[in-house]
């Protein structure tokens, strides 16, 4: 019985061998270039700019990997960051998320961040419910940022500051907070202590990719963290949700 | 926009599974709804929610465990109240060393052992999200159909429906009566199984599936237990049901087939070393419940297939018993006519003369003649009876001789009696034509 146990293993660890061989065959000589190519002719043919390649992150490939996706990160001329998505299951047809990136552009241009001492980055982060035209987008090009109120969506707020939380200054941390909230369409802040590392731009620069990560998982740097959805709040409420976020949660 | 999660189409379904593999935003917010959480990550998924009026879902609770033991759930709740949890799959394998990553581990464990981290999790996940009036709706393709099935055969009363595709068997040895009953409740399992697939092969499937067409987009060997292999009724939303499965996918049929006898041998062995007790519990119950509970539905099934085979046989011998008379008619016909024409001068004589008069006044005379002659015959029987007297012994043998050849004739009075009475009939026709002619 054992020899039999034995031999069905053997054939199994063939049969997998082979399927393995088959699948790292069929990837092998799949070029990402070509395919980085393509997407960034997508994004460049629909904008009329010509954006810089930033990084591409091939879909994980084999056994169930119809919804994996690949990812393309383009610098637009403006500097800010561009995502170009193509799923496995639907390859040739792009998602970008270039309107997003362009409107929380326009809107971080007339945010400023600089009363804030020990700021280490911050950004906030624009995601539509539906498509906006270009009256709209022309207006917010001129810096007439009180057009959000008609614009469908919601704002994700990262504020990564160098200080640790008991040497920050609250009154200007909760002074921005209020001036984020006066957007309007404001739904949540972000923001961490003694981030200060690369890690952390990367991940409050390009939020809609990073995002899926908890940050302070992204930045193992990060001292205290803390998310808040509430966007109606007092100093003293500010101050004690971020304080005692973690015994909140 | 939807109501209730009991009322969605395949195609419907078949999105929800898909939800479990969507990373969502760090951001993600109970409240929100689930087409503003998909806006954000996933645009495309997000489009398709809207195109086919998922978009009012509310979203609930997201656990997203991939990176430590490749749990990842996501539930949602419709305007009544309906609650929707979704798992997810195993996904990736990029690498050799991929088969023995946690989700790879775990798949193994839980199909020899019915019970994981991942499983503990899902049961966790949905204890916490579940709607305590019951309404509760599982999702989850392969992996995460297996974690569906697993926590309902744990709280089968309080699930009111299973959609899962192309979903890994639960390990069937491990459980219950009460449990493997529960799976054939009426239209609770939902198991679609996408034409061409081997991951629903992993094991003995001990609930009903549905196997449907493959829209042929991925010719890869595993293309078909992608959900985006599914084809669907563009108008119902319905998945297609495929009439004979594997037709075109001859390996993957050959792997499931191995696998399907490998996991299951596996598995017994596993039950028989690890709890030989319950397995042999399990094993009486099955067999009591089967001569004891099931013997009158085994029988009527067996009774019914017979019914069926012998109505088979009777419509092929019908059809045998057509073949054969259109062969008698075409063969032995024409021989039939040849041989009358041949050798029955009657059937000539029918064939050159089809018209024939009766005269019945001289079939009345000749009967009488016959009736004359009958009994002029019996006169001379009683004469010739007188002389036995008279004759001596030598010539008695003679007229014995006599006596027993003449004498009243019954063959006479038959045919006598038969020219009679068909003059008579035939007068008695006539009468009636003339009759309906006047």
């Amino acid at each position: 019985m054992k020899r039999k146990v034995v031999f069905l293993l053997i054939i199994l660890i063939i049969i997998v061998l082979g399927v393995k061989a088959c699948m790292e065959m069929m990837f092998m000589d799949e070029n990402h270039e070509e395919t980085q190519k393509v997407m960034l002719d997508f994004l460049q043919e629909n904008n009329n700019q010509v954006f810089k390649p930033i990084e591409f992150m091939p879909a994980r490939r084999g056994f169930n990997d119809a919804m994996n996706v690949s990812i393309l990160v383009v610098e637009s001329p403006d500097g800010f960051y561009v995502n170009v998505r193509e799923r496995v299951q639907n390859q040739g047809s792009f998602f970008t998320n270039y309107v997003n990136a362009l409107v929380s552009w326009l809107i971080n241009k007339e945010i400023d961040y600089s009363t804030v001492d020990g700021l280490s980055c911050a950004k906030i982060h624009m995601f539509l419910n539906q498509a906006i035209n270009a009256d709209q987008l022309d207006k917010l090009r001129k810096g007439e940022i009180e057009e959000l109120s008609k614009i469908e969506g919601s704002i994700s707020s990262l504020i990564a500051m160098e200080t640790t939380i008991s040497n920050s200054d609250f009154n200007e941390i909760y002074n921005l907070y209020k001036r984020l909230v006066a957007l309007g369409r404001m739904d949540n802040l972000q923001i961490a202590f003694s981030a200060n590392g690369e890690e952390s731009r990367k991940y409050v620069n390009n939020f809609p990719l990073y995002g899926t990560t908890p940050w302070s998982n992204f930045d193992r740097n990060i001292s205290h963290f803390a998310l808040l959805f509430d966007m109606n709040l007092s100093l003293e409420e500010f101050t004690d949700q971020i304080v005692n976020w973690e015994d909140r949660r | 926009m939807i109501t209730s999660l009991s009322t969605l189409n395949d195609k419907q379904n078949s999105l929800l599974n898909q939800l479990a593999y969507v990373d969502l935003l760090s951001n993600w917010q109970s409240g929100m709804t689930v087409y503003e959480a998909l806006r954000r990550a996933e645009h495309e998924l997000a489009n398709e929610f809207k195109k086919n009026d998922l978009d009012n879902l509310i979203l609930k609770d997201y656990k997203n465990l991939n990176d430590s033991n490749g749990f990842v759930g996501i539930s949602f709740i419709t305007p009544s109240g309906d609650v929707g949890i979704s798992f997810r799959g195993t996904e990736g394998l990029e690498k050799l060393n991929g088969l023995f990553d946690v989700d790879m581990r775990d798949n193994i464990i839980a199909s020899l052992h019915g019970d994981s981290k991942q499983i503990r999790e899902a049961s966790a996940f949905f204890d916490k999200n579940k709607c305590d009036q019951g309404k509760n709706y599982l999702y989850g393709h392969s992996k995460g159909g297996n974690l569906a099935l697993e926590v309902y055969v744990r709280n089968y009363n309080e699930i009111k429906k299973v959609n899962i595709i192309n979903a890994q068997p639960i390990n069937h040895f491990t459980l219950n009566r009460k449990q493997r009953d529960a799976l054939w409740r009426d239209g609770v399992i939902n198991a679609i199984v996408i034409d061409g697939d081997i991951v629903a092969y992993l094991g003995s499937s001990a609930y009903p599936i549905r196997i449907v067409k493959n829209n042929g987009k991925d010719n890869t060997f595993f293309g078909p237990h992608h959900i985006s292999s599914m084809k669907f009724d563009d108008k119902t939303g319905k998945a297609l049901d495929e009439e004979q499965p594997f037709l075109n996918y001859p390996k993957q049929y050959a792997a499931a087939l191995y696998l399907k006898t490998i996991v299951t041998y596996s598995q017994v062995k596993t039950q028989l070393r690890t709890n030989p007790v319950v397995f042999c519990w399990n094993l009486i119950t099955r067999i009591y419940n089967l001569t004891v509970n099931n013997m009158y539905e085994k029988a009527k099934q067996l009774y019914d297939w017979g019914i069926k085979k012998a109505g088979m046989i009777k419509e092929w011998s019908g059809a045998i018993a057509e073949a054969v008379k259109s062969f008698l008619i075409s063969v032995i016909t024409p021989m039939t006519t040849w041989w009358n024409r041949t050798f029955n001068s009657g059937n000539n004589y029918a064939d050159e003369n089809p018209l024939i008069s009766v005269d019945t006044y001289k079939l009345s005379e000749y009967a009488q003649s016959l009736n004359d002659l009958n009994w002029r015959l019996e006169v001379l029987g009683v004469r010739v009876a007188s002389l036995y007297l008279k004759v001596g012994l030598r010539d008695l043998k003679s007229l014995l001789n006599a006596n027993f050849k003449i004498g009243k004739s019954s063959r006479l009075r038959k045919s006598a009696k038969y020219l009679q009475e068909t003059a008579e009939d035939f007068e008695q026709v006539e009468r009636k034509i003339l009759i309906q002619l006047v």
